[in-house]
């Protein structure tokens, strides 16, 4: 990664003359509503993060060279502050077809909660744990764009491995993950070949996406190790077909994303999200969208609660949108296990407060986590509330 | 048993000289949107840059710029595509629309954060673009079969005579129960058009001004200022740097080509 570094930054000032150059920086305060049983363990959190980027296209915006670094203090956790590529490449964009090599974001889904066909980019669970944030994978990406739709071809020649929070931190696993010795299945280790293949059209009323991933799994098997008691890494090869598909009418989406996944400790198994979206819009004559967002998520591996939190859950939330010249937002959900026991009630709320800041509102409760669920059960005494205030430039 | 008979035919006599010789104002209103569509034809692609200038009732701005690409489809609603670049936490986010006249439109958007395009609802045509004072169905392309039409009037706007022509929306959604519109006699485009709530009390007036000519035929306006008479907001767009007929490809508009959008 480190001569990835080197060579982006001398790409970036190489190109930095004429280019477009914005991006933001975000303070945020995280407070704990319980004392922590750990004498170590604060009750309070700050955290500042900078995300600049520079884009450039040349020969008639044909060609295309972005370059996007993060990097993120944090306070108390060493292993929440730190940098990464999230995007750097260069692509040459044609009217049919496209080609890309470097490093890059995707995403695939429809869901709102759970996208098991997003299998891409690995996570960066040090930054959140919610899996929402991604580290920048390197692949050489090649799209065709017809009247049957966008077929997308990956080679990902390079595996990354999730971040995790330190273990001493609150919102950790609780445990020494041995991200330095982790075990693959393959004996190329990381530099294993990866493939994938994604088919997306539109139709009418219908979004739908088919695809095919065949390498190292994104998620590994924690399991520990007898000796030193760290859970260590253990990374499979697997094959994955991916289904997503939306169905959109006037006023209520319908959404499933579905996998079939084999590899993983032998096993072919299932897993899916599915659900649907009913907006009320314009409520009561103001400019006020309400929208009532409610998904089941399921996970059939044997071991699920080892990768997942989220294995027999349901999410039911409410959005509402204030279509103010604030951009006004709110999202407030609970997921409830379904076959176990526990509530995981979220809330997020954005407002910009001038034309660059913008305030974010978050909380999480983690109510009646039950110890079967290994993930949630080591950061169930970490309810909390935070502030984030973005600047963008 | 003869003379209902007799009636019936000379009634049906009186009502075919009506429409052999004096038009209904539904056919008079009808007649001149159509001249209004047919007089906007052949623009092939437009591209611009749009400024909106947004004030609350204290007077207090806040800004707004995109770049817009549209493009005429035959027989069908056009193809836009938005991208914003200012408020900043918003830059990269582009809107893709199939409008149609009377299936709902087709809307994506994508979310640079997220690098995720998402297809959404069009049917909250009635809220504000951008938190403006114009919805979204203020900005959606005219197609005949959007409206019924009814002539009002002929009135007079800064010297121009107009015909007053009241739409009445036929598609589901709309915020309005009418719109009165103010048709240029000679050049068949807008100078003014009323707006009427669900309520049908006046909500907005929209302001077109600066009418230039472009391809030797069609005319676009500079402005679209839009005033809320319920809530003294005011919205000022200020299209910049109009293109038409740039030689825009069908496979710009799709949804895979939306990340990509600038």
């Amino acid at each position: 990664m480190k001569n990835l570094f080197l060579s982006a930054i001398a790409l970036i000032s190489f190109s930095a003359a004429g280019s477009e150059f914005s991006g933001s920086v975000g303070a945020e305060i995280r407070s704990y509503l319980h004392e922590s049983g750990n004498p170590e363990q604060t009750n309070s959190n700050a955290s500042f993060y900078l995300q600049p980027k520079w884009e450039k296209r040349f020969l008639e915006d044909k060609l295309q060279f972005l370059a996007e670094p993060y990097y993120r203090y944090d306070e108390n956790d060493e292993n929440r502050s730190h940098g990464d590529l999230r995007e750097l490449f260069l692509a040459y964009h044609r009217d049919t077809w496209s080609v890309l090599a470097g490093v890059k974001k995707i995403f695939w889904g429809v869901a709102e909660t759970v996208n098991h066909v997003d299998i891409i980019n690995t996570r960066d669970l040090a930054d959140d744990l919610n899996g929402d944030r991604k580290l920048g994978q390197p692949m050489l990406k090649f799209d065709l764009f017809n009247e049957w739709g966008n077929f997308q071809f990956y080679t990902l020649p390079y595996f990354r491995q999730p971040t995790y929070p330190s273990s001493t931190s609150r919102l950790g696993l609780g445990f020494d993950i041995e991200t330095a010795q982790p075990i693959y299945q393959s004996t190329e280790k990381e530099s294993h070949i990866d493939y994938a293949f994604r088919w997306a059209h539109s139709l009418n009323i219908v979004d739908l996406g088919l695809s095919y991933f065949t390498g190292t799994g994104r998620e590994p098997i924690l399991i520990p190790d007898t000796i030193t008691g760290k859970l260590v890494p253990h990374y499979f090869l697997i094959t994955q077909y991916g289904l997503d598909f939306q169905v959109t009418f006037e006023t209520v989406l319908l959404k499933l994303e579905y996998i079939e996944r084999s590899g993983l400790l032998d096993e072919t198994y299932q897993a899916y999200t599915t659900g649907f979206e009913y907006s009320f819009y314009s409520l009561f004559g103001t400019n006020v969208d309400v929208g009532i967002v409610s998904e089941y998520v399921y996970n059939g591996f044997s071991k699920a609660s080892f990768i997942t939190p989220f294995e027999d859950d349901l999410f039911l939330g409410v959005r509402v949108a204030l279509n103010d010249t604030q951009s006004s937002e709110m999202l407030a959900g609970v997921f409830h296990d379904l076959s176990g026991e526990g509530n995981v009630f979220s809330l997020e709320a954005s407002r910009r407060i001038s034309e660059e800041y913008k305030v974010i509102l978050k909380a999480n409760i983690y109510h009646d986590i039950s110890k079967n669920d290994l993930i949630l059960y080591s950061i169930a005494n970490d309810d909390n509330i935070q502030g984030e205030l973005i600047y963008y430039f | 048993m003869k003379k209902p008979l007799i009636l019936f035919s000379l009634a049906i006599t009186i009502f075919s000289s009506q429409l052999l010789f004096a038009q209904t104002a539904e056919e008079r209103g009808l007649e001149i949107a159509k001249k209004q569509v047919v007089r906007d034809q052949g623009w092939i692609d437009l591209q611009a840059d749009l400024e909106m200038i947004l004030f609350n009732r204290h007077g207090e701005q806040s800004n707004r710029s995109n770049s817009i690409k549209t493009m005429e489809v035959k027989d069908d609603g056009d193809k836009s595509l938005i991208v914003f670049h200012t408020p900043k936490d918003l830059k990269g986010t582009a809107m893709l629309t199939y409008s149609h006249a009377v299936v709902p439109d087709e809307q994506w958007l994508y979310l640079p954060a997220l690098k995720r395009t998402k297809r959404i609802s069009s049917s909250n045509k009635s809220g504000p673009f951008l938190g403006s004072e114009f919805a979204y169905e203020d900005l959606s392309s005219f197609e005949i079969e959007k409206f019924s039409y009814k002539y009002i009037k002929e009135e007079s706007i800064k010297g121009r005579p107009c015909y007053v022509v009241e739409y009445t929306p036929l598609y589901s959604n709309s915020g309005y129960t009418r719109q009165l519109a103010w048709v240029d006699k000679e050049l068949y485009h807008p100078l003014r058009i009323d707006f009427y709530d669900r309520k049908n009390e006046i909500l907005k007036t929209l302001t077109f001004d600066g009418y230039k000519k472009y391809l030797d035929k069609i005319w676009r306006p500079t402005t679209m200022d839009v005033v809320n008479h319920q809530t003294g907001k005011r919205t000022l767009l200020t299209w910049n740097n109009i293109r038409l007929n740039t030689g825009l490809k069908d496979s710009e508009f799709s949804t895979a080509k939306l990340k990509t959008a600038r």
